[in-house]
Protein backbone atom coordinates (compact mmCIF):
# COMPACT_ATOMS: atom_id res chain seq x y z
CA UNK A 1 0.00 0.00 0.00
CA UNK A 2 2.96 2.34 0.85
CA UNK A 3 4.24 2.54 -2.21
CA UNK A 4 1.26 2.83 -3.87
CA UNK A 5 0.52 5.98 -1.81
CA UNK A 6 4.16 7.25 -2.29
CA UNK A 7 3.89 6.79 -6.07
CA UNK A 8 0.35 8.88 -6.10
CA UNK A 9 1.47 11.24 -4.20
CA UNK A 10 4.69 11.84 -6.34
CA UNK A 11 2.03 11.88 -9.59
CA UNK A 12 0.14 14.28 -7.97
CA UNK A 13 2.44 16.94 -6.69
CA UNK A 14 4.72 16.52 -10.10
CA UNK A 15 1.23 16.95 -12.33
CA UNK A 16 0.43 20.17 -10.05
CA UNK A 17 -2.91 18.69 -9.13
CA UNK A 18 -2.03 19.67 -5.27
CA UNK A 19 0.34 21.63 -3.72
CA UNK A 20 1.15 20.05 -0.53
CA UNK A 21 0.27 16.21 0.81
CA UNK A 22 -0.53 16.16 4.11
CA UNK A 23 0.66 12.62 5.52
CA UNK A 24 2.89 10.63 8.10
CA UNK A 25 6.49 9.82 8.52
CA UNK A 26 8.32 8.13 10.98
CA UNK A 27 9.42 10.28 13.88
CA UNK A 28 10.91 10.48 16.85
CA UNK A 29 8.48 8.70 18.75
CA UNK A 30 8.41 4.92 17.48
CA UNK A 31 5.00 4.51 18.55
CA UNK A 32 3.17 7.67 17.32
CA UNK A 33 3.83 8.54 12.96
CA UNK A 34 4.98 12.66 12.63
CA UNK A 35 2.55 14.42 10.31
CA UNK A 36 4.71 15.83 7.44
CA UNK A 37 3.50 18.08 4.76
CA UNK A 38 5.14 17.22 1.08
CA UNK A 39 5.72 19.83 -1.05
CA UNK A 40 8.35 18.53 -3.24
CA UNK A 41 7.65 15.54 -5.65
CA UNK A 42 10.99 13.43 -4.49
CA UNK A 43 9.98 14.40 -0.84
CA UNK A 44 6.87 12.00 -1.37
CA UNK A 45 9.33 9.32 -0.33
CA UNK A 46 9.30 10.08 2.75
CA UNK A 47 5.92 9.16 3.97
CA UNK A 48 4.63 6.25 5.67
CA UNK A 49 1.11 3.94 6.88
CA UNK A 50 0.70 2.21 9.36
CA UNK A 51 -0.98 1.62 13.09
CA UNK A 52 0.88 4.52 14.56
CA UNK A 53 -0.63 7.11 12.21
CA UNK A 54 -3.31 7.74 14.35
CA UNK A 55 -2.81 11.92 14.43
CA UNK A 56 -5.58 13.54 12.62
CA UNK A 57 -4.43 14.78 9.77
CA UNK A 58 -7.56 17.13 9.15
CA UNK A 59 -6.29 19.81 11.58
CA UNK A 60 -3.68 21.06 9.05
CA UNK A 61 -5.90 21.43 6.43
CA UNK A 62 -7.18 24.70 8.01
CA UNK A 63 -3.51 25.94 8.94
CA UNK A 64 -3.00 29.25 7.07
CA UNK A 65 0.62 28.64 6.85
CA UNK A 66 -0.55 25.39 4.57
CA UNK A 67 -3.84 26.90 3.10
CA UNK A 68 -0.95 29.12 1.21
CA UNK A 69 0.47 25.79 -0.33
CA UNK A 70 -2.19 25.37 -2.94
CA UNK A 71 -4.81 22.96 -3.10
CA UNK A 72 -4.33 20.21 0.03
CA UNK A 73 -3.95 16.30 -0.94
CA UNK A 74 -4.26 14.34 2.07
CA UNK A 75 -4.15 10.75 3.47
CA UNK A 76 -7.61 10.05 5.14
CA UNK A 77 -8.65 7.48 7.73
CA UNK A 78 -11.84 6.76 8.85
CA UNK A 79 -12.05 9.06 11.41
CA UNK A 80 -10.27 11.55 9.13
CA UNK A 81 -12.77 11.54 6.13
CA UNK A 82 -15.25 12.20 8.69
CA UNK A 83 -13.68 15.58 10.70
CA UNK A 84 -13.46 16.49 6.72
CA UNK A 85 -17.20 15.86 6.09
CA UNK A 86 -17.58 18.06 9.04
CA UNK A 87 -15.30 20.71 8.22
CA UNK A 88 -17.43 20.89 4.94
CA UNK A 89 -20.40 20.78 6.63
CA UNK A 90 -19.72 23.86 8.78
CA UNK A 91 -18.31 25.58 5.80
CA UNK A 92 -14.46 25.72 7.12
CA UNK A 93 -13.13 24.15 3.65
CA UNK A 94 -15.34 23.56 0.25
CA UNK A 95 -14.37 19.93 -1.62
CA UNK A 96 -12.33 20.86 -3.83
CA UNK A 97 -9.98 22.60 -1.87
CA UNK A 98 -8.63 18.77 -0.34
CA UNK A 99 -7.86 15.82 -2.90
CA UNK A 100 -8.48 13.24 -0.54
CA UNK A 101 -6.84 9.70 -0.30
CA UNK A 102 -8.84 7.50 1.76
CA UNK A 103 -7.69 4.61 3.69
CA UNK A 104 -10.74 2.91 4.38
CA UNK A 105 -14.67 3.08 2.78
CA UNK A 106 -17.43 3.57 4.24
CA UNK A 107 -21.44 3.42 2.70
CA UNK A 108 -22.40 5.91 5.59
CA UNK A 109 -20.02 8.53 4.54
CA UNK A 110 -21.43 11.13 1.83
CA UNK A 111 -18.17 12.60 1.20
CA UNK A 112 -16.69 11.27 -1.84
CA UNK A 113 -13.09 10.62 -1.35
CA UNK A 114 -11.05 10.99 -4.75
CA UNK A 115 -9.29 7.92 -4.71
CA UNK A 116 -9.30 4.80 -2.41
CA UNK A 117 -6.03 2.88 -0.76
CA UNK A 118 -7.41 0.55 1.71
CA UNK A 119 -5.46 0.49 4.64
CA UNK A 120 -6.87 -0.98 7.61
CA UNK A 121 -5.00 0.68 10.89
CA UNK A 122 -6.25 -0.10 14.16
CA UNK A 123 -8.40 3.39 15.06
CA UNK A 124 -10.38 4.58 18.39
CA UNK A 125 -13.39 2.11 19.39
CA UNK A 126 -15.27 3.89 21.72
CA UNK A 127 -16.85 -0.23 22.99
CA UNK A 128 -15.23 0.19 26.27
CA UNK A 129 -16.16 4.18 26.52
CA UNK A 130 -19.74 3.38 26.54
CA UNK A 131 -19.81 0.23 29.14
CA UNK A 132 -17.82 2.81 31.46
CA UNK A 133 -20.57 5.52 30.66
CA UNK A 134 -23.59 2.91 31.56
CA UNK A 135 -21.81 1.93 34.97
CA UNK A 136 -21.18 5.61 35.68
CA UNK A 137 -24.80 6.13 34.98
CA UNK A 138 -26.36 3.86 37.90
CA UNK A 139 -23.74 5.98 40.27
CA UNK A 140 -25.68 8.68 42.35
CA UNK A 141 -24.88 11.91 41.19
CA UNK A 142 -22.67 13.28 44.07
CA UNK A 143 -20.35 9.99 43.30
CA UNK A 144 -20.22 11.10 39.65
CA UNK A 145 -19.53 14.85 40.97
CA UNK A 146 -16.76 13.43 43.14
CA UNK A 147 -15.62 10.87 40.15
CA UNK A 148 -14.95 14.27 37.70
CA UNK A 149 -13.96 16.74 40.41
CA UNK A 150 -11.07 13.66 40.59
CA UNK A 151 -10.37 13.58 37.01
CA UNK A 152 -10.47 17.12 36.25
CA UNK A 153 -8.50 17.80 39.51
CA UNK A 154 -5.48 16.38 37.07
CA UNK A 155 -6.00 18.91 34.09
CA UNK A 156 -3.11 21.13 33.84
CA UNK A 157 -5.08 23.45 31.68
CA UNK A 158 -2.73 22.70 28.71
CA UNK A 159 -5.26 22.83 25.79
CA UNK A 160 -3.97 19.63 23.94
CA UNK A 161 -7.37 18.08 23.83
CA UNK A 162 -8.43 21.64 22.08
CA UNK A 163 -5.45 21.93 20.24
CA UNK A 164 -5.63 18.32 18.74
CA UNK A 165 -9.38 18.00 18.26
CA UNK A 166 -10.33 18.25 14.79
CA UNK A 167 -14.00 20.19 15.39
CA UNK A 168 -11.79 22.91 16.99
CA UNK A 169 -11.04 25.87 14.52
CA UNK A 170 -11.98 28.87 16.12
CA UNK A 171 -9.43 31.40 15.65
CA UNK A 172 -10.17 32.59 19.15
CA UNK A 173 -11.34 29.85 21.43
CA UNK A 174 -13.91 31.25 24.41
CA UNK A 175 -11.09 30.14 27.20
CA UNK A 176 -8.87 32.50 25.50
CA UNK A 177 -11.12 35.69 25.85
CA UNK A 178 -10.55 37.63 28.98
CA UNK A 179 -13.64 40.32 28.66
CA UNK A 180 -15.18 38.68 30.47
CA UNK A 181 -13.61 36.02 31.48
CA UNK A 182 -16.17 33.00 31.26
CA UNK A 183 -13.54 30.22 31.68
CA UNK A 184 -11.12 30.49 34.60
CA UNK A 185 -7.14 30.27 33.19
CA UNK A 186 -5.96 28.85 36.03
CA UNK A 187 -5.73 24.85 36.91
CA UNK A 188 -7.53 25.35 39.76
CA UNK A 189 -11.30 22.91 40.02
CA UNK A 190 -13.86 25.73 38.75
CA UNK A 191 -11.08 26.33 35.71
CA UNK A 192 -11.24 22.28 35.05
CA UNK A 193 -14.44 22.29 35.82
CA UNK A 194 -15.86 25.32 33.26
CA UNK A 195 -13.12 24.53 30.93
CA UNK A 196 -13.78 20.60 30.47
CA UNK A 197 -17.54 20.88 30.39
CA UNK A 198 -17.65 24.19 28.11
CA UNK A 199 -14.85 21.95 25.53
CA UNK A 200 -17.16 18.99 25.57
CA UNK A 201 -20.35 20.96 25.11
CA UNK A 202 -19.21 22.80 22.21
CA UNK A 203 -18.83 19.40 20.08
CA UNK A 204 -22.24 18.32 20.88
CA UNK A 205 -23.53 17.05 17.93
CA UNK A 206 -20.24 17.59 15.96
CA UNK A 207 -17.72 15.36 17.77
CA UNK A 208 -16.56 12.64 15.15
CA UNK A 209 -15.46 10.36 17.76
CA UNK A 210 -12.01 9.93 16.76
CA UNK A 211 -11.07 9.71 20.40
CA UNK A 212 -8.18 11.79 19.70
CA UNK A 213 -8.66 14.41 22.85
CA UNK A 214 -8.55 11.63 24.94
CA UNK A 215 -5.33 10.05 23.31
CA UNK A 216 -3.39 13.35 23.52
CA UNK A 217 -4.46 13.92 27.34
CA UNK A 218 -1.06 14.49 28.98
CA UNK A 219 -2.84 13.56 32.36
CA UNK A 220 -5.11 10.93 31.64
CA UNK A 221 -8.56 12.60 31.51
CA UNK A 222 -11.33 10.00 30.32
CA UNK A 223 -12.69 12.84 27.91
CA UNK A 224 -14.30 10.39 25.22
CA UNK A 225 -16.98 9.58 28.42
CA UNK A 226 -18.09 13.05 28.17
CA UNK A 227 -17.88 13.29 24.25
CA UNK A 228 -19.35 9.94 24.00
CA UNK A 229 -22.03 10.67 26.45
CA UNK A 230 -22.76 13.98 24.75
CA UNK A 231 -22.48 11.83 21.04
CA UNK A 232 -25.27 9.05 21.88
CA UNK A 233 -27.50 11.81 23.58
CA UNK A 234 -27.75 13.49 20.30
CA UNK A 235 -28.34 10.58 18.38
CA UNK A 236 -30.55 9.64 20.66
CA UNK A 237 -32.50 12.83 21.02
CA UNK A 238 -31.95 13.84 17.20
CA UNK A 239 -30.87 10.59 15.28
CA UNK A 240 -28.41 12.56 13.91
CA UNK A 241 -24.45 11.36 14.25
CA UNK A 242 -21.39 13.71 13.04
CA UNK A 243 -19.19 13.23 10.43
CA UNK A 244 -21.45 11.64 8.17
CA UNK A 245 -23.34 14.07 6.00
CA UNK A 246 -22.29 17.62 4.93
CA UNK A 247 -25.57 18.54 3.65
CA UNK A 248 -27.73 18.74 6.35
CA UNK A 249 -27.50 21.52 8.93
CA UNK A 250 -26.00 20.42 12.17
CA UNK A 251 -28.58 19.22 14.60
CA UNK A 252 -27.97 22.27 17.35
CA UNK A 253 -28.26 24.74 14.80
CA UNK A 254 -31.95 24.12 13.53
CA UNK A 255 -34.90 22.73 15.50
CA UNK A 256 -37.89 20.45 15.24
CA UNK A 257 -41.15 22.05 16.50
CA UNK A 258 -41.90 18.36 17.58
CA UNK A 259 -38.92 17.99 19.66
CA UNK A 260 -40.01 16.36 23.11
CA UNK A 261 -40.46 18.64 25.82
CA UNK A 262 -41.55 16.48 28.12
CA UNK A 263 -38.51 18.15 30.84
CA UNK A 264 -40.17 21.65 30.36
CA UNK A 265 -42.51 22.73 33.35
CA UNK B 1 -30.11 18.89 55.52
CA UNK B 2 -31.58 21.86 57.87
CA UNK B 3 -35.07 23.40 57.04
CA UNK B 4 -33.44 26.89 57.64
CA UNK B 5 -31.87 26.26 54.02
CA UNK B 6 -32.63 28.83 52.07
CA UNK B 7 -31.32 28.42 48.35
CA UNK B 8 -29.89 30.88 46.23
CA UNK B 9 -31.60 30.63 42.95
CA UNK B 10 -30.59 32.47 39.36
CA UNK B 11 -33.57 32.94 37.05
CA UNK B 12 -33.01 33.83 33.40
CA UNK B 13 -36.06 35.19 32.15
CA UNK B 14 -36.82 36.10 28.69
CA UNK B 15 -37.90 39.89 27.61
CA UNK B 16 -40.62 39.38 26.05
CA UNK B 17 -42.95 36.68 28.09
CA UNK B 18 -41.25 35.29 31.17
CA UNK B 19 -39.97 38.47 32.17
CA UNK B 20 -43.48 40.14 31.85
CA UNK B 21 -44.86 37.23 33.60
CA UNK B 22 -42.97 37.86 36.67
CA UNK B 23 -43.94 41.81 36.46
CA UNK B 24 -47.79 40.28 36.52
CA UNK B 25 -46.55 38.36 39.29
CA UNK B 26 -45.59 41.32 41.19
CA UNK B 27 -48.49 44.05 40.14
CA UNK B 28 -50.75 41.47 40.89
CA UNK B 29 -49.65 41.27 44.18
CA UNK B 30 -48.66 37.37 44.36
CA UNK B 31 -46.77 35.90 46.52
CA UNK B 32 -43.61 33.69 45.67
CA UNK B 33 -40.61 32.13 47.49
CA UNK B 34 -38.19 34.89 47.59
CA UNK B 35 -34.95 32.81 46.61
CA UNK B 36 -34.87 33.47 43.11
CA UNK B 37 -32.75 36.53 41.37
CA UNK B 38 -34.20 37.42 37.59
CA UNK B 39 -31.40 38.23 35.02
CA UNK B 40 -33.52 39.31 31.83
CA UNK B 41 -32.26 38.24 28.62
CA UNK B 42 -33.39 39.41 25.36
CA UNK B 43 -34.60 35.79 24.21
CA UNK B 44 -33.91 32.30 25.51
CA UNK B 45 -32.06 31.47 22.56
CA UNK B 46 -29.29 34.19 23.88
CA UNK B 47 -28.61 32.23 26.49
CA UNK B 48 -25.58 30.49 26.20
CA UNK B 49 -25.31 27.32 28.51
CA UNK B 50 -22.19 28.82 29.62
CA UNK B 51 -24.39 31.45 31.63
CA UNK B 52 -25.88 28.49 33.58
CA UNK B 53 -22.61 26.74 34.04
CA UNK B 54 -21.28 30.47 35.42
CA UNK B 55 -23.89 30.59 38.13
CA UNK B 56 -23.20 27.30 38.94
CA UNK B 57 -19.77 28.09 39.29
CA UNK B 58 -19.92 31.25 41.34
CA UNK B 59 -22.35 29.84 43.57
CA UNK B 60 -26.20 29.39 42.59
CA UNK B 61 -27.75 26.22 44.44
CA UNK B 62 -30.20 25.92 41.65
CA UNK B 63 -31.32 28.02 38.36
CA UNK B 64 -34.76 28.47 36.55
CA UNK B 65 -34.84 29.29 32.56
CA UNK B 66 -38.36 30.53 31.60
CA UNK B 67 -39.00 31.78 28.05
CA UNK B 68 -42.03 32.24 25.60
CA UNK B 69 -44.17 29.12 24.60
CA UNK B 70 -43.24 27.31 21.76
CA UNK B 71 -44.83 29.46 18.41
CA UNK B 72 -44.93 32.44 20.88
CA UNK B 73 -41.45 33.95 20.41
CA UNK B 74 -41.03 37.36 20.11
CA UNK B 75 -37.91 36.32 17.41
CA UNK B 76 -39.80 33.16 16.20
CA UNK B 77 -37.42 30.45 16.55
CA UNK B 78 -35.18 31.09 19.19
CA UNK B 79 -37.24 29.05 22.07
CA UNK B 80 -36.76 26.10 19.87
CA UNK B 81 -33.10 26.71 19.26
CA UNK B 82 -33.04 26.89 22.69
CA UNK B 83 -35.06 23.90 24.01
CA UNK B 84 -32.75 21.61 21.88
CA UNK B 85 -29.64 22.92 23.85
CA UNK B 86 -31.12 22.33 26.83
CA UNK B 87 -31.94 18.60 26.32
CA UNK B 88 -28.26 18.36 25.71
CA UNK B 89 -27.45 20.10 28.18
CA UNK B 90 -28.90 19.05 31.01
CA UNK B 91 -28.04 15.83 30.65
CA UNK B 92 -24.19 16.52 30.46
CA UNK B 93 -25.02 18.76 33.82
CA UNK B 94 -26.54 15.37 35.39
CA UNK B 95 -23.49 13.41 33.82
CA UNK B 96 -20.87 15.34 35.36
CA UNK B 97 -22.92 14.95 38.35
CA UNK B 98 -25.09 17.91 38.80
CA UNK B 99 -28.79 16.69 39.99
CA UNK B 100 -31.48 17.03 37.42
CA UNK B 101 -33.45 19.02 40.33
CA UNK B 102 -31.23 21.79 40.33
CA UNK B 103 -31.54 23.52 36.64
CA UNK B 104 -34.98 23.77 35.22
CA UNK B 105 -36.52 25.15 32.26
CA UNK B 106 -40.32 26.50 31.98
CA UNK B 107 -42.47 28.17 29.22
CA UNK B 108 -44.48 31.18 30.97
CA UNK B 109 -46.19 33.81 29.27
CA UNK B 110 -46.63 37.13 29.72
CA UNK B 111 -49.95 36.42 31.01
CA UNK B 112 -49.22 33.98 32.96
CA UNK B 113 -48.51 35.73 36.44
CA UNK B 114 -49.81 32.90 38.52
CA UNK B 115 -48.24 30.15 36.45
CA UNK B 116 -44.89 31.78 37.08
CA UNK B 117 -45.81 31.70 41.13
CA UNK B 118 -46.39 27.98 40.93
CA UNK B 119 -42.70 27.52 38.89
CA UNK B 120 -40.93 29.53 41.10
CA UNK B 121 -42.45 28.04 44.29
CA UNK B 122 -41.57 24.63 42.92
CA UNK B 123 -38.52 24.73 41.57
CA UNK B 124 -37.88 26.33 45.12
CA UNK B 125 -38.83 23.14 46.95
CA UNK B 126 -37.11 21.38 44.73
CA UNK B 127 -33.79 23.15 45.39
CA UNK B 128 -34.07 22.99 48.83
CA UNK B 129 -34.95 19.21 49.17
CA UNK B 130 -31.21 18.84 47.45
CA UNK B 131 -29.94 21.10 49.62
CA UNK B 132 -26.82 23.42 48.89
CA UNK B 133 -24.77 22.45 45.75
CA UNK B 134 -21.38 21.40 46.96
CA UNK B 135 -19.29 24.69 45.33
CA UNK B 136 -18.10 23.85 41.82
CA UNK B 137 -14.52 24.92 42.57
CA UNK B 138 -14.69 23.39 46.30
CA UNK B 139 -11.18 24.81 47.19
CA UNK B 140 -12.55 28.31 45.91
CA UNK B 141 -13.92 29.99 49.02
CA UNK B 142 -13.12 33.69 47.80
CA UNK B 143 -15.46 33.12 44.95
CA UNK B 144 -18.20 31.65 47.20
CA UNK B 145 -18.25 33.95 49.30
CA UNK B 146 -19.49 36.50 46.76
CA UNK B 147 -22.79 34.93 47.03
CA UNK B 148 -22.33 34.59 51.26
CA UNK B 149 -21.91 37.62 51.99
CA UNK B 150 -24.80 40.03 52.49
CA UNK B 151 -22.91 42.77 51.35
CA UNK B 152 -21.39 42.38 48.63
CA UNK B 153 -23.14 39.52 47.16
CA UNK B 154 -26.10 39.77 44.73
CA UNK B 155 -28.53 39.58 47.63
CA UNK B 156 -27.81 43.57 47.27
CA UNK B 157 -27.33 43.82 43.54
CA UNK B 158 -23.35 43.46 43.95
CA UNK B 159 -20.97 42.45 41.17
CA UNK B 160 -21.33 38.47 40.10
Amino acid sequence: MIDKLKSRVKELLEAKTIGVFIGYEKGDNPELARPVMITAPEEASRLIYDDTCVVMLSKYLLKPEVKTLGRRGIVASYSNLRAITGLIQEHQLTRNDVYIIATSSNDKIATAYDELIETPVNGYKSDETNKQIAELMKLSPTERRAFWDKEFSKCIKCYACRQICPMCYCNRCIADKNQPQWIPTSPNPAGNFMWNLTRAYHLAGRCVDCGECERACPVGIPLMLLNKMIYNNVKANFGYEAGFDATVPPPLATYNQEDKENFII
Amino acid sequence: MSSSFEPKIIAFLCNWCSYAGADLAGTSRLKYAPNIRVIKVPCTGRLDPLFLMKAFEVGADGILVSGCHPNDCHYRSGNFLARRRWMVFKDMLEFAGIEPGRIHFSWVSAAEGNKFVEVVNKVTDAVKALGPLSPIGHSRPACHSVLDTESSGINSGGNL
